[in-house]
This record gives C-alpha cells, structure tokens and sequence, in this order.
C-alpha cells in the first residue's frame, strides 16, 4: 500500500543507506534487494583527481531512487545548513536528512543545533528529516518549527543494539498520533525493525545492519519483508498483552474432566 | 601571492581571483560538485563574482556514500 512522504508517493517504508558495502556492485544489489525507495548519500571533499565523486553518483542514478542526502559529520548548525545547502545545489533536492552530532563516543544528536538548524532549513524550503533522539520534548519542538517527519534512533549509529528504549518510542508515537516517524539508526537485525513497524513508526532507515551483514544482498531482502510483516501486523491490531494464561483451546467438553463436588 | 586553504589543505594562488577561474585552475572541470567559502554555500551562478582572497577557507564536495 502506498504512503506520502516529504512531498512523495511510496510502495516501500525502507530507508537505506548506500555506506559501508563490501564493494559498489554489492552495494547496488543490495539496494535493489532491499525494494526501498529511498536511498541516503553524503557530501564529501573532494579532489579533481580523484574523480570527484562521479562513479558512485553514477550507480547510485542508475538506480533512479529518492535521494536523501545527509549532513553527516556536522557538529554546528552552521556546518549542517551550508552542507544542505550544496546538497540541495548538488541533487536537485529540497529533502535533507539533517544530522548535528553533539558527542563523538555515541554519536548523539545535538538538540539545540539540529533545532536550530531545522528551523532555518524549513525556512528556506527544505524537506527537513531531522535525525534525533527520542526525546519527546525535542520531537515537540522539531514539529513546531516545521518539520513534517522525524527520525528518533533506536540505538547509536552503527551498534546494531535494536530498540533500546521502547517506551520512549511508544510514547513519541502516541503523542504525535499524525506525525510521520521513521526510526533511524541502531537497527541490527530484521526482528529490529519488524518492532518498530509494529509499534506504528511509519518506516525505517538503515544502513549498517545490511551492508555489514555476510551477506548484504540477502539481508536487504530480510529486512524488506520484516518491515512489510511489522506493517501489517501494526494495521491487523495485535492483541492485548496479558499477565496470566488464557487457554487457546475450547475447555467446555474437555474429555476426563469430571465434577468432583 | 596569497594563501588560501582548499579542502582543509594550505594551497596558493598568485593573485585573488574568481571562484570559477580558480576552480578551473584546480582541475574541477563541469563536474558534480558543490562549493563553500569560509563555510558559507556559494551557488553556482554566483561562482564568477565570487573572489577568493587571503585566508579564504575553500570546500569543494562531491557525491559520496552516506548513511
């Protein structure tokens, strides 16, 4: 079933990267298992020599997928607007994927740089997919400045660790019931993501957890179908948890039973 | 002579110039890149009115993997 985003129509709600594959080729295969839509790329200095990026821009368009280009690396909102703005020059995009990051050992977003920077970005017309914690408050704030979709982590970049924080997820959903949510960063396995499609994100990012995988194509293709299944169990409304057992099985005519008293 | 620094490297040109000169001077040719003076975006359609002076910190970015 398609969904809008950012301006645009979708089939699938995987995100993925295109860092970290063993080889271009794979990475390409990879993306193409995967069936997302959307793919992420960076900005990065670059020497005349070196070819200037041309190559990897080269696969990458003979995908013919949504570019989501992010500011990566950026430590101010300084650095993230300017790097979105030639972004934005470079791919002929207003969607951005704005990082700010606040600490080098976790790689966790800075709050006050990444508002700030998302509300001069909306400002100059971007389509700002912040890249946050899951702090509701901040997430509050990141709506009331314009953006239209945001992207909590489940985990630091790169651990692989899942969801480790499930009950601030659940409350972001709750309490922004309209605002699209991606979850971003720290998926490791299928299992991962399939959670945060059942808790009702609207889709999933990623990158490591394929490209790192023994086998990247493979995976991308685990992870399309446990994205889709965590979609529709969200729609099919599981059953209440409960803390004692109920029996599946009729007990009414249950043979040997007998009426002691 | 002045002194600039293109992509975090100290490097020189003999006289301010205009960015489209010197990036030409540098080997970018019409490819996929983007540019930044002193971290402020540079539109490509401002790349002739854009004089590089002394100290002048340049970035020059391409496409590249990202996450």
């Amino acid at each position: 079933m398609s969904w809008q985003i950012g301006g645009k129509t979708l089939n699938s709600r995987l995100f993925i990267g295109s860092a970290l594959y063993p080889s271009p080729a794979i990475m390409q295969q990879a993306i193409r298992s995967s069936g997302a839509e959307v793919v992420t790329v960076s900005l990065r200095r670059q020497n005349p020599s070196e070819g200037g990026g041309t190559s990897f821009w080269q696969l990458i368009k003979e995908l013919q997928l949504n570019i989501l280009p992010n500011t990566a690396g950026c430590h101010s909102a300084k650095e993230a607007i300017t790097t979105a703005q030639m972004a934005r020059e470079i791919f002929d995009t207003n969607w951005i994927k704005l990082e700010v990051i606040g600490d080098d050992y976790n790689l966790q977003p800075e709050p006050f740089q990444l508002l700030e920077a998302a509300e001069q970005l909306t400002k100059e017309g971007f389509e700002v997919f912040p890249y946050c914690t899951d702090d509701l408050v901040l997430c509050q704030r990141l709506r009331d400045v314009g953006c239209n979709v945001l992207m909590p982590w489940a985990a630091p970049i790169g651990t692989g660790k899942g969801i480790i924080n499930p009950y601030a997820l659940i409350t972001l959903r709750e309490r922004l019931p309209d605002m699209p949510l991606i979850v971003d960063a720290g998926i490791g396995l299928p299992s991962h993501a399939c959670q945060a499609m059942e808790l009702g994100f609207d889709g999933v990012l990623l990158n490591s957890a394929v490209a790192q995988a023994g086998d990247p194509v493979n995976m991308a293709g685990a992870f399309s179908s446990s994205v889709e299944a965590g979609r529709q169990a969200y729609l099919a409304s599981p059953m209440p948890e409960k803390n004692t057992a109920a029996p599946s099985t009729p007990t009414l005519g249950t043979p040997f039973w007998h009426q002691d008293k | 002579m002045i002194n600039i620094f293109l992509n975090g490297e100290g490097s020189t040109l003999n006289k301010s110039e205009s960015l489209d000169i010197a990036l030409t001077k540098w080997g970018y040719q019409d490819g996929c890149y983007a540019v930044a003076v002193n971290e402020t975006f540079v539109p490509r359609s401002q790349y002739h009115q854009q004089l590089i002076n002394e100290g002048d910190r340049i970035d020059v970015v391409s496409p590249l993997e990202g996450g």
